[in-house]
């Protein structure tokens, strides 16, 4: 990466943060109110994000961020009130910000969207505000402008003890801003850049700049001469009065819970690695030349390998964990705009931000969040009539709520809206062809109905919530991480959406199952039981569909070594007496016919992304501990052989249907 | 050095098309035939590992394979070309090659005879493919034909030996973990 690429990179990241509390402090004062910590703290993001911009040359960008600035500095001086128009004008500007940053993280530069946005902001300013908005107080410093909130950051940085030193840097080729941008970013790498200005001394251009640095002199006139800049002054930065504004106490610095930045590319390399040593430590400890030394020594030794490796694993695993804080924050934003959208006073609650989960698993949760808090303030909270009708109080309530329960991560949604109407939900799913016209299902069965897919009890399309594709989404998400979705509701009081997600997605416990002379993979988490049903409890039909009776109920039973073609011993009666392993998906039933269940295993997933794997019969793979390659059975996709195919033999007509008895060979 | 045209292709398009496959080729063997990857897409050459069998794939699909912990498949050839199925001794040789396609990078081990060495084919010693006529097993593979000294090789083009419709359908339905 190019010093510009990674100088582009940091300014993302850091954009990223800055934007996410430029927001968390909108929507708190346009809640609460604005109380001083809060406006500087929104000035300080806005300010450190001017500069950033124009320190990576997005000119546009930085000029849109000063006007928002100046807008919130009207608030802050009492020149305007802080109305609910204004919000929304900055809530606009910052979303052109998030998005501006977006096209440039994918290589576009075009700046014309925030000029624009820069424009209308301005008008509605000058429509809206006080008729002149006198510069900020800045003084100069031989040479830079510091604003008020520089000023704000010299008295941190000298409570923090950094010496200040006002540096002047010259360059040997005709100076222009880009070739400045990489003295800053020389000079970020060691320390805090205040304030800096581009001058002209003698005809030669010159960068003067404040910078705060425990590194002295010589270091830093290395660092810059490596890239061809000459350190021309360098003086110590001595006490200047600051203007009289009151300046924000910096809150008392506890024991600094030390962080540091690292490129996800590491880390995920690092947990590969890791993964594959706890492979090869497994293929190392069940070799059998190795099993057979019967040496004390060796067996301690590796018994200690064994311990290490896991532990490194589980250390690696905790690297990717995150905070779910992030996506449940980003709900904030939305129920806002929603509650504006809608009419409807809603609040928000969060809780359990801390919880961890793995970062793969907390991305893929934005868009089910999405969709399910969309969807309680369209269909589960009630009009503000409705609401005083039934004595609930006017501002409802949505909650979201993170746990950690048994190994697992469970998130929940509640809304304390008007519930799920059974009734309205089977006639619905009768009316679409769902369930059988004259099929009866329990309350707890009626609402899981509301994930099959096209399933939907709007009476109206709206713009929130369309077509009734949301919940059906929802559940594939969720499923796609390897979670589960159920649904709890109590008519009039309100409505739970509880989703499971695995603590990790890298690792599963598989049962290990042959059939004939191979083994498969089933995820543990789907298998209900396991048995070997008495003569009569198992029916086969003709085209080989065969049925199990389970205690009350009957469930379809794919003999697997069939349906995978798998060689082996013929006649070995496992027609008569198959080892049934009952699995669940989606709320139901089947049976997998095997030989044997082996054992179970933490197994590794590897992505079987070939183009050759049929991705209806497997979810993935994995490296067992032999060393060899493991397939998991995809259970949700089998589920569609029994219903259609039942079992062995013919094909479903889709044009590469697995073909059993042709595959072996 | 001016050659006859051979009967069915144009001599202009030929040099250019020449020019562009020029360059170095891992050659193999496969049934007595020779035959030429692209050194550029071959990532290297393994012994034999045992392969796990993956139902529901192509015939030409041995199955899936550890390598140092990324599961690819292995693909044999032979089947692929139409040609027996072969024992497989201590010459046998899986070739891993990688690709990208639509954005995405594939790997994929190919199962050949034997490997025989790496050569650096001219311009003026590749011919175009000939005509075999449609139904030919193998034809849209051939990139040209290369001739050196007395050998025949056929230069293979890696990103056809998995025929389009497979990637592409797969392709569709592939979501990173």
């Amino acid at each position: 990466m190019t010093p510009e690429e990674l100088l582009l990179r940091t300014f993302l990241d850091e954009a990223a943060e800055l934007v996410a509390t430029v927001e968390a402090s909108l929507l708190h004062m346009e809640e609460r109110g604005g109380d001083a910590t809060m406006l500087n703290q929104l000035m300080g993001a806005l300010h450190t994000l001017k500069g950033a911009s124009a320190t990576v040359g997005l000119g546009e960008l930085c000029e849109l961020v000063h006007e928002m600035e100046d807008a919130v500095d009207d608030v802050r001086r009492e020149r305007v009130a802080a109305s609910s128009p204004l919000f929304n004008q900055l809530f606009a500007a910052l979303d052109t910000v998030r998005g501006h940053l977006a096209a440039v993280a994918q290589g576009e530069r075009g700046e014309d969207q925030v000029a624009e946005q820069r424009a209308r902001l301005r008008t509605w300013r000058t429509a809206h505000g006080p008729t002149e908005t006198p510069a900020p107080p800045e003084q100069e410093v031989a040479g830079l402008r510091l604003g008020e909130y520089d000023w704000i950051r010299v008295d941190v940085l000298r409570k923090e003890g950094r010496p200040l030193h006002r540096i002047e840097v010259a360059h040997d080729l005709a100076a222009g801003p880009d070739v400045w941008r990489a003295a800053l970013h020389c000079l970020h790498g060691m320390g805090d850049v205040v304030a800096h200005a581009a001058t002209e001394v003698h005809g030669r251009a010159q960068l003067v700049a404040l910078v705060a640095t425990s590194s002295d002199r010589t270091t830093v006139e290395g660092a810059l001469a490596g890239g061809g800049f000459t350190l021309v002054a360098w003086t110590d930065f001595a006490e200047q009065p600051a203007p009289k504004p009151a300046a924000p106490k910096p809150r008392a610095a506890g024991p600094a819970h030390q962080v540091i930045k690292v490129d996800v590319q590491r880390v995920d390399r690092l947990m590969e690695m890791v993964g594959e040593l706890v492979i090869v430590e497994s293929m190392v400890k069940n070799d059998c030349d190795i099993a057979r030394l019967k040496s004390p020594r060796v067996r301690s030794s590796m018994r200690l390998l064994t311990r290490i490796s896991l532990e490194l694993q589980d250390t690696a695993m905790c690297l990717r964990m995150v905070p779910i804080r992030g996506e449940l924050r980003k709900m904030e934003r939305v129920v806002r705009d929603l509650a504006r959208a809608t009419g409807k006073k809603i609040r928000l609650e969060l809780q359990g931000e801390s919880t961890e989960m793995d970062r793969a698993i907390a991305e893929r949760m934005g868009e089910p969040l999405l969709h399910l808090v969309r969807n309680a303030v369209d269909h589960g909270i009630e009009t503000a009539e409705e609401r005083a009708a039934s004595g609930k109080p006017e501002t409802s309530v949505i909650t979201i709520r993170a746990s950690h329960q048994g190994g697992s991560i469970v998130v929940e949604v509640s809304d304390d809206g008007r519930g799920l109407d059974c009734e309205a939900i089977l006639a619905k799913a009768r009316d679409q062809g769902l369930i059988e016209p004259d099929s009866r299902a329990s309350d707890s069965e009626a609402q899981g109905l509301i994930f099959a897919a096209g399933f939907s009890t709007a009476t109206r399309v709206t713009e929130i919530s369309g077509r009734g594709v949301g919940l059906d989404v929802v559940r594939r998400a969720i499923e796609a991480i390897r979670g589960r979705i159920s649904v709890a509701s109590v008519p009039g009081q309100g409505t739970t959406f509880r989703m499971t997600l695995p603590l990790t997605l890298a690792i599963i416990n598989g049962t290990l199952v042959r059939c004939g002379d191979e083994r498969y993979v089933v995820p543990t988490l789907s298998v209900i039981e396991c048995l070997r049903p008495s003569k009569g409890a198992l029916v086969r039909y003709a085209n080989h569909r065969q049925v199990l009776r389970l205690r009350d109920r009957i469930i379809p039973v794919l003999a697997l070594r069939e349906l995978l073609g798998a060689p082996g011993k013929d006649g070995e009666g496992d027609h008569e007496h198959p080892l049934v392993l009952v699995v669940e998906s989606a709320g139901q039933l089947l049976g997998l016919a095997v030989e044997d269940v082996l054992f179970q295993q933490q197994i590794v997933i590897k992505s079987l992304d070939t183009p050759v794997a049929d991705r209806r019969l497997f979810s993935g793979a994995a490296i067992l501990s032999d060393g060899r390659v493991g397939l998991i059975l995809d259970i949700d996709n089998l589920r569609g052989h029994a219903r259609f195919r039942g079992g062995a033999g013919g094909r479903r007509g889709a044009p590469d249907a697995v073909v059993p008895s042709e595959a072996v060979s | 050095m001016n050659r006859p045209a051979l009967p069915g292709t144009a001599a202009a398009p030929a040099s250019a098309l020449a020019a562009q496959l020029a360059g170095k080729y891992l050659v193999f063997k496969l049934a007595d035939q020779e035959h030429a990857l692209q050194i550029l897409k071959v990532r290297e050459l393994i012994g034999l590992l045992p392969a796990t069998r993956l139902p529901g794939s192509p015939r030409c699909v041995r199955g899936v394979i550890n390598l140092r912990g990324r599961i690819i498949p292995v693909m044999d050839l032979r089947l692929k070309f139409g040609l027996p199925r072969a024992e497989c001794d201590d010459q046998s040789v899986i070739i891993v090659v990688q690709y990208t396609r639509s954005d995405c990078e594939l790997v994929m081990g190919i199962l050949v005879d034997e490997a025989v060495e790496v050569l650096n084919v001219t311009a003026s010693q590749i011919d175009p493919p000939p005509d075999f006529g449609d139904g030919h097993i193998g034809s849209e593979f051939i990139l040209g034909i290369g001739k050196a000294d007395a050998r025949v090789i056929c230069l293979l083009d890696v990103t056809k030996i998995l025929t389009t419709t497979e990637v592409d359908q797969t392709l569709a339905t592939l979501d990173p973990p």
